[in-house]
């Protein structure tokens, strides 16, 4: 297939899936319940602590595991089943459809296994002239459909009742109404007699204890007890993350597991499989026979990469999806592969093909967001970022991105540049000035967008006016302003500037300042970002300052994280870039720690706010706080919280151009929020998150205005 | 924390488990118990796991004055058109509201499975914190890691449809727990 075709074919599975209300519905109605549930349900539970063990015990499984294998098979052979080790994916089908013929078996009930779907076994065993019945409602489902699983946990949330009883009704021959109770009766009957006849039960295993050599199933039908229980063979297919060492560290993931993926207290049951047990055949009791395959299929390989070894620590309980605004909106199957999700993105990687996971990564959003709540404590975005990198390094990043980065590391060039465009759009845009993303301005990437207003001034004119009346004997502050208030969004750049002074600062615009390198880095262009970022730290050590200030999250945190990590095999950049970093606070933080007070008794600034958390700002600086006392103490405003302040406004760098008709809807539902709270204004901390709501209020025309702290701050002290 | 305390822990979680919870203060109370339970249930078939402590609540006595079946046989057959099965449970777990039910024994195992209801008598005193506790005591108890171990929350359940809850898929429509006072 072409790469064009490639990328058609992707549009149009998400166009498809952007169309399909059921699941549009089913996936909404979840992510409204799920954040509550799963609280409720972690109540009394010490998430952080949890969270802190079940991460550093799985990491330190996957430095151990071939000796927790050994010790695995050596205590679940002792107790009687068989254990194979299967490297591949062809492995694991061999050994199953080969045990199925050798031990006469004719039928098998599967209960509910990933690694089953990952390897298409199913399919495999229906080739070796087996009956294969799935038995978990919704994987029935789904294999009734002749469908793929969209969720880890929930594989047919994206069906609606009436799909299902169609589905019913053929495979069932009879009428079945769509009514929910009445179809899990009839599953319920239908499936009970394929678990009494089966030969054979197929399950997978959540977790398997390495010192016990036990296997455990986490469920809620009681398909999983019935089909390890009643068949006389039961084969448990386990991927080998699924080792852990001990009674203990299996409690932990009892205690999480069910919590995070449903926001359920405990599953119906948590069954634990030791060795070889009795079952009754033909009215006899005899020894069922257990045989446990161990599946490699790429896992191994993810372990020994130095980045991706932390996905080890997945314990596959989809939270991550459950709170993603990118599955949200568009489900599972347009992940393409089995794992669906960013977490799902890494593990095809692996455990497929990585060219599968290419078109996949890019809709995520990097808001991080799932790193909140994954139990494993996997920076899911980084290691996103970390594999558009690698893509990049071997496939290139193309001229055109190549060309933005030599003009964005000219400031000058840049100005004229984008001057010479706004005018030149203006017949565009009926008289209005408008320009194309910022900085992705001259890719081919902004097609289909618009358009933040260029300022007639930029910002940089601004600050040279300003920086006359410096005297060089109070506190410096080196302003770096980034290129959405340099050019777009100057009188941010002023508000600071008037905080800052309030706060007996004097501040200063280091003219060779160039773009923080973000952008390069989410393309993965490392190239680029290491030259904009040598600039940066060479420009910021002007005047050798107190401070370093950025009012945009995602420059600070590309001036205090991002610069010493590309560096760092640049001993002397990477010493100069620690300083400079050192130095490098949020807007928002400054503030605080320079004390900024409310100017008199009576409060300056009346009425009610709310507040929107921008991604990098709330989960890189751990932040959210301060805003909001700032405006309400300082600038003396009512916060009236909105629903799901922390979730992405949709902006995230350059996914608005590249995914707008998932960036539009996600967008959207930040606007209702916003609605919802009845306040007049919303506050946030990142000029992105600026031009995305305001874009989007405009063109409701909705009478609600977007502030940059700063410039509520500013207005409160002016006022004050 | 004492066993009242977690009795009250224990309770409130299996309410939220959707589990039946009962407490009476003797075995032959718990028989009584067992025989109304089926009667309001007007089943007509029961299925026993007999162990010693099951007849301490000389329920074959009280459930044959209701004039139900009951029987001992390990036939999946039977027990697949069973209405209710009947076992003793050695543990509960307060932290989940689960009882704990290591079990190697195939009709042991069955009766907690195939029938629409299950009723499990749990000693009072056997109410431990967590499911770390269960973990650990079993092993202290039996000696080694007996070979089927369940955590029974509630009845079974599903929500695969349009995400609404619905009870009783493949296992027990209902739970009932029966707590006895009375030391084993
Ligand atoms: S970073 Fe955000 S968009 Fe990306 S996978 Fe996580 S939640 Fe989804
Ligand atoms: S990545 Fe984290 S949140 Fe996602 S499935 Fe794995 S453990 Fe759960």
């Amino acid at each position: 297939m072409s790469n064009e075709q490639h990328n058609q074919d992707f549009k149009a599975s998400i166009q498809k899936a952007l169309n399909d209300q059921v699941m549009r519905g089913a996936l909404s109605r979840f992510a409204d319940a799920y954040p509550t549930a799963r609280k409720n349900a972690y109540q009394g539970v010490d998430i952080e602590a949890l969270r802190g063990e079940i991460a550093c015990a799985k990491a330190k499984n996957g430095e151990n595991l071939d000796q927790l294998i050994k010790l695995f098979t050596e205590n679940a052979t002792k107790r009687g089943a068989k254990v194979y080790y299967a490297k591949t994916a062809e492995d694991a089908n061999r050994y199953i459809a080969n045990l199925a013929i050798e031990k006469k078996v004719k039928k098998i009930v599967k209960s509910k296994s990933m690694a089953s779907e990952e390897i298409h076994l199913n399919d495999h065993l229906k080739k070796a002239g087996l009956i294969v019945n799935e038995t978990d409602l919704g994987e029935w489902i789904i294999q009734l459909a002749g469908q793929k699983p969209s969720h880890m946990v929930m594989p047919a949330i994206h069906l609606s009742k009436e799909q299902v009883a169609g589905y019913f009704s053929k495979e069932l021959k009879s009428d079945i109404p769509p009514d929910i109770p009445l179809m899990v009766q009839k599953a319920r009957v239908e499936l009970r007699t394929k678990f009494i006849e089966a030969d054979m039960g197929i399950s997978g295993a959540n977790f398997a204890v390495a010192e016990t050599g036990t296997i455990a199933t986490v469920t809620n039908e009681g398909n999983a007890r019935l089909t390890t229980t009643l068949p006389r063979v039961h084969v448990a297919l386990v991927g080998i993350e699924k080792v852990i060492k001990d009674f203990k560290e299996a409690a932990n993931i009892i205690k999480a597991l069910p919590k995070s993926a449903t926001g359920q207290l405990i599953t119906s049951y948590v069954t634990m499989v030791t060795g070889v047990t009795p079952t009754e055949v033909d009215g006899q009791v005899q020894d069922k026979e257990l045989h446990i395959v161990l599946m490699d299929n790429g896992r191994s390989d993810m372990l020994k990469d130095p980045k991706f070894k932390q996905a080890w620590q997945c314990i596959r309980c989809a939270s991550c999806l459950n709170v993603c605004p990118a599955y949200q909106m568009v489900g599972g199957h347009v992940y393409g592969h089995i794992y669906a999700g960013g977490i799902g993105a890494i593990l095809t990687f692996f455990f497929n093909d990585p060219t599968d996971a290419e078109k996949p990564q890019n809709l995520c959003l990097g808001c991080g967001r799932c790193t909140e709540v994954c139990p494993g404590k996997i920076p899911i975005p980084d290691l996103i970022l970390e594999m558009r990198r690698r893509m990049a390094d071997k496939k290139g990043i193309g001229l055109i991105p190549k060309a933005i980065f030599n003009v964005v590391a000219n400031r000058k060039l840049m100005h004229s540049l984008l001057r010479v465009a706004s005018v030149g759009q203006f017949p565009l845009t009926g008289g209005k000035p408008f320009i194309r993303h910022l900085p992705f301005f001259f890719s081919e990437l902004t097609k289909e967008r618009s358009l933040p207003a260029v300022a007639p001034k930029p910002f940089r004119d601004i600050a040279k006016e300003r920086e006359k009346k410096n005297t060089g004997k109070k506190k410096r502050v080196n302003f770096y302003a980034g290129c959405l208030i340099d050019f777009c969004y100057p009188h941010i750049g002023t508000a600071v500037y008037d905080v800052l002074e309030h706060a007996g600062c004097e501040v200063y615009f280091p003219w060779d300042q160039a773009c923080c390198g973000a952008p390069s880095k989410y393309m993965g262009d490392t190239e680029s970002q290491i030259r904009l970022v040598k600039q940066n730290v060479a420009a910021m050590e002007e005047g050798n300052p107190d401070y370093i200030v950025s009012a945009c999250p995602t420059c600070t945190v590309a001036m205090m994280e991002d610069i010493i990590e590309v560096l760092k095999d640049d001993p002397a950049w990477c010493e100069r870039a620690k300083k400079v970093a050192a130095k490098v606070r949020d807007f928002s933080a400054l503030a605080e720690e320079l004390g900024v007070k409310a100017p008199g008794k009576k409060k300056s600034l009346k009425g009610k706010f709310t507040y929107h958390d921008s991604c990098h700002y709330r989960r890189h600086l751990h932040l959210s706080d301060v805003p909001r006392k700032l405006l309400s103490e300082v600038a003396g405003m009512e916060l009236v919280e909105m629903k799901d302040s922390d979730q992405c406004c949709g902006m995230a760098g350059s996914y608005l151009v590249k995914f707008p008709e998932i960036s539009a809807p996600i967008l959207q539902k930040k606007l209702d929020n916003i609605a919802a709270t009845g306040s007049e204004l919303v506050c946030v901390d990142c000029p992105g998150c600026v031009m995305q709501i305001s874009g989007g209020l405009d063109k409701r025309r909705s009478s609600v205005k977007i502030r940059h702290t700063a410039e509520v701050l500013a207005e409160a002290l002016r006022k004050g | 924390m004492s066993s009242e305390k977690l009795f009250s822990v224990f309770k409130e979680k299996a309410g939220v488990m959707s589990a039946q919870v009962h407490r009476v203060g003797t075995w032959a109370q718990a028989g009584e118990l067992i025989a109304e339970q089926v009667k309001e249930l007007k089943a007509q078939r029961v299925h026993l796991f007999p162990t010693p402590q099951l007849e301490k609540t000389n329920c074959r006595a009280t459930l044959a004055k209701t004039g139900v079946t009951i029987s001992e046989k390990l036939d999946r057959h039977e027990l697949d058109v069973t209405d209710v099965g009947i076992t003793f449970v050695p543990y509960a777990v307060a932290e989940t509201g689960s009882i704990f039910h290591p079990e190697t024994d195939p009709l042991g195992r069955v009766v907690t499975m195939l029938p629409p209801t299950h009723i499990a008598v749990v000693p009072f005193n056997k109410i431990l914190p967590t499911v770390a506790d269960a973990l650990e005591t079993v092993v202290k108890d039996f000696g080694a890691v007996p070979g089927y171990m369940s955590f029974i929350s509630g009845p079974s359940r599903t929500a695969d449809i349009e995400r609404v809850l619905t009870i009783g898929v493949h296992g027990p429509s209902k739970l009932i727990v029966i707590l006895v006072d009375e030391g084993v």
